[in-house]
């Protein structure tokens, strides 16, 4: 049973064993498997000369939900083992950090700021945000809800739960829609080693994080009358990725082997139930095994725009002949390309379309896209080990908003108005606009190549 | 092994246009044309290699040259075009898929054929000189120049100028949508993927023009090599995999000419 960081108190077994474990491992050689070191290197690492399944975390694609489950699943044993030698429980397992569920959970775990000295405490990274180590705020519920996830009908796609269909990736160029949010906006929120793939499971708390990630994808599945599925397809399920096991042999699983966590990995989590998704329509699930859909350009700006930390908005004109007939088409995305930067700026954009002039940005505004973040795009340009360089992108369902506009007449041959708002992702209060505030970033501007709207027709 | 597959394969998993499976089916022709000239039996008795590719211009126009005399470059020019259809625009179908979707539906005919007429016009620019270095190698033992093309494209795969030319080949470009800014942003896509890809594999089509026998094996397994390494997400094991190969090769060929 995998259980919330929030309910154990900072000497329970679990977390003592944890920190215990750290240590353990960051005291064997780097060489071992079973290392630290190596352990987060197998997700991603910043040297250029690699050892075996090093640089092997899939992101943006539709093995980034199982490849880190297996990550987990053998990283468990390997901690369980070293809390065993330390005399912890045989039965430990790692703990997740739901800050899903807002308020004191959006805080860092007190174990991992307190006491706020490495060598005293291996569970403290100092180089998080300061005022999340500090404990003095928490995560923006812009950051940590899963909401517009959790309403997402399919698995497979480009602004789908799971994300979209690739080969083996180590970064890919479009996020799964978890993915995007709160993952990416959870690990630019606590910053330091979490900020970048290649350094991100050095930090402990990357462990937890992941937990909570996987959870929710249980959660997904197991949603009462939503009809939720893994993809059936046997190029997803049929994949195996190699890890190493607590002897430190290297040991593979398939995708389809991590479904069941329960049958096939013997764990389940002590899930507090995170607020349900808000009410509202939701987008139809496509036929899982379908073709992929045919893609239809709609519209799309001339030029690009460089987000610097202030509020932007930008139109995008839908082309009157080719936006005709939206009748036969099933979605409408709004496609941000090309996203380049040369470093993270550490700020996270709120994703509006249509919003109404004077409007204030807030997440419950029925115009609300999600959260544009940049975790990756450092290396996206400039892949560090084996891997194509390669342009980020990220897409939005605007289906809804697309035919409310077709509805009042405003849709083809009108203009869309996309707005990028900046958010503070650490925030205590997160009402309806705090943490959207100017957050400057002119040193690290990003650029986004091109805004388009699709069809799926 | 089917899992293998199944990554190599995965770029191909689209919902291809139309207008990309008329390049995927131009590039079964030039393969068809390709195989038939050099079953082609007065075809290939013109080449002193007796085969297509050696009689084929731009495969190896030293060849045909020095048997029968100079070749002009009207006549070279479609063989050269054939060989980097077949060999080259392989590579090229998911850029080619990309210009299509991110494009408006009456556009994009218009808009894969300025891509395809930039990335082949690049290639043909690259075919004068390619007949001048073909012609001053061609005086020199077959094997033994064969092995020294191979050896410096293996060294070749292993430079930076190899990976930064690869890197090119997977630029993105925000497309415009309407006007000349469309027809101007196309025609650059269509340039930084032909640069990227001479840039990537000009000795891997010098060493194929240079195989001394089985030319048209030769030119099978350059031809699979070139689009392995464009389109696969792990260049590194890539590259080092084709200089691996590269250097066997040549070994062989160097033992022969001894």
């Amino acid at each position: 049973m995998r259980r919330e960081i929030s309910s154990l108190a900072p000497d329970d077994p679990i977390v003592t064993g944890y920190a215990g474990a750290v240590k353990r491992m960051r005291e064997r050689d780097p060489a071992d498997p079973r290392s630290w070191a190596y352990q987060a290197a197998i997700h991603g690492s910043l040297e250029r000369r690699t050892r075996p399944l090093w640089n092997q975390c899939q992101h943006a694609t539709w093995y980034f939900l199982p490849w880190h489950r297996m990550f987990l699943y053998y990283f468990e044993k390997i901690v369980r083992e070293a809390v065993v030698e330390d005399d912890g429980p045989k039965d430990w397992t790692l703990p997740y950090w739901n800050y899903c569920l807002g308020g004191q959970h959006a805080l860092l775990p007190e174990p991992f700021r307190d006491p706020a000295d490495e060598e005293e405490n291996p569970l403290y990274v100092e180089q998080r945000d300061p005022r999340l180590n500090s404990g003095q705020k928490g995560l923006s519920a812009f950051a940590t809800s899963p909401s517009v996830a959790l309403k997402r009908p399919n698995f497979i796609g480009i602004a789908e739960f799971g994300g979209p269909p690739t080969g083996f990736q180590h970064s890919g160029e479009t996020w799964g829609v978890l993915e995007r949010t709160p993952h990416n906006a959870v690990h630019e929120a606590v910053k330091g080693l979490m900020g970048a793939p290649e350094t991100a499971a050095l930090d402990p708390i990357f462990w937890l994080h992941h937990a909570n990630i996987d959870r929710l994808w249980s959660e997904w599945i197991g949603m009462a009358g939503a009809h939720h599925e893994d993809p059936p397809d046997p190029a997803w399920g049929d994949l195996s990725f190699s890890f190493f096991d607590e002897q430190g042999k290297e040991a593979s699983l398939q995708c389809k082997d991590v479904l069941e966590t329960v049958a096939q990995l013997g764990y389940t989590y002590d899930t507090e139930p995170t607020p349900p998704p808000a009410p509202g329509p939701a987008a139809p699930a496509r036929a899982a095994m379908e073709q992929p859909p045919q893609r239809e350009k709609i519209g799309a700006t001339h030029g690009g725009v460089t987000l610097t930390g202030e509020q932007t908005t930008v139109s995008v004109p839908i082309r009157a002949e080719a936006a005709d007939g939206f009748g036969n088409a099933v979605h409408a995305y709004l496609n941000v390309e090309e996203i380049e930067g040369e470093r993270n700026p550490g700020v996270s954009y709120l994703v509006y379309v249509d919003l109404g002039r004077g409007e204030p940005p807030h997440p419950e505004s029925p115009h609300y896209l999600g959260t544009l973040s940049f975790f990756g795009i450092e290396r996206a340009r400039n892949p560090v080990g084996d891997e194509a360089p390669h342009a980020l992108k990220a897409s939005y369902d605007i289906t809804e908003t697309a035919r409310e506009l077709e509805a009042r007449g405003q849709w083809a041959g009108h203009e869309l108005p996309v707005t990028f708002a900046p958010l503070d992702l650490v925030h205590p209060e997160a009402g309806p606009t705090s943490g959207v505030e100017s957050n400057p970033h002119k040193d690290r501007p990003i650029t986004l190549g091109q805004l388009s709207v699709f069809y799926d027709a | 092994m089917s899992a293998y597959v199944r990554r190599l394969a995965a770029p191909w998993r689209l919902a291809l246009c139309r207008q990309v499976w008329l390049v995927t089916i131009v590039v079964a022709i030039a393969w068809a044309m390709s195989v038939w000239l050099w079953l082609d039996p007065v075809a290939g008795s013109k080449g002193a290699g007796a085969s297509i590719w050696w009689c084929a211009p731009g495969m190896s126009l030293p060849s045909s040259a020095s048997s029968q005399g100079a070749i002009g470059l009207g006549a070279q020019t479609p063989m050269w075009l054939l060989m980097t259809l077949a060999m080259g625009l392989p590579g090229e179908i998911p850029a080619a898929q990309y210009v299509a979707t991110n494009t408006f539906r009456r556009r994009r005919s218009s808009a894969v054929a300025i891509f395809l007429v930039v990335y082949l016009l690049v290639w043909i620019g690259c075919g004068l000189p390619a007949a001048v270095l073909m012609k001053a190698l061609h005086s020199l033992p077959a094997d033994a120049v064969f092995a020294a093309a191979l050896v410096a494209a293996a060294g070749y795969e292993l430079t930076p100028l190899k990976r930064r030319a690869l890197n090119r080949c997977h630029r993105g470009a925000p497309l415009a949508p309407t006007g000349a800014r469309r027809v101007a942003a196309v025609a650059r896509f269509g340039w930084l993927n032909a640069s990227g890809c001479v840039a990537s594999c000009w000795p891997a089509m010098l060493a194929a023009s240079l195989a001394p026998l089985a030319q048209p094996l030769a030119i099978v397994g350059f031809a699979v090599v070139m689009t392995y390494e464009r389109l696969t997400r792990r260049p590194l094991t890539a590259r080092r995999r084709i200089a691996t190969s590269y250097l066997t090769l040549a070994a062989a060929f160097a033992g022969a000419a001894v």
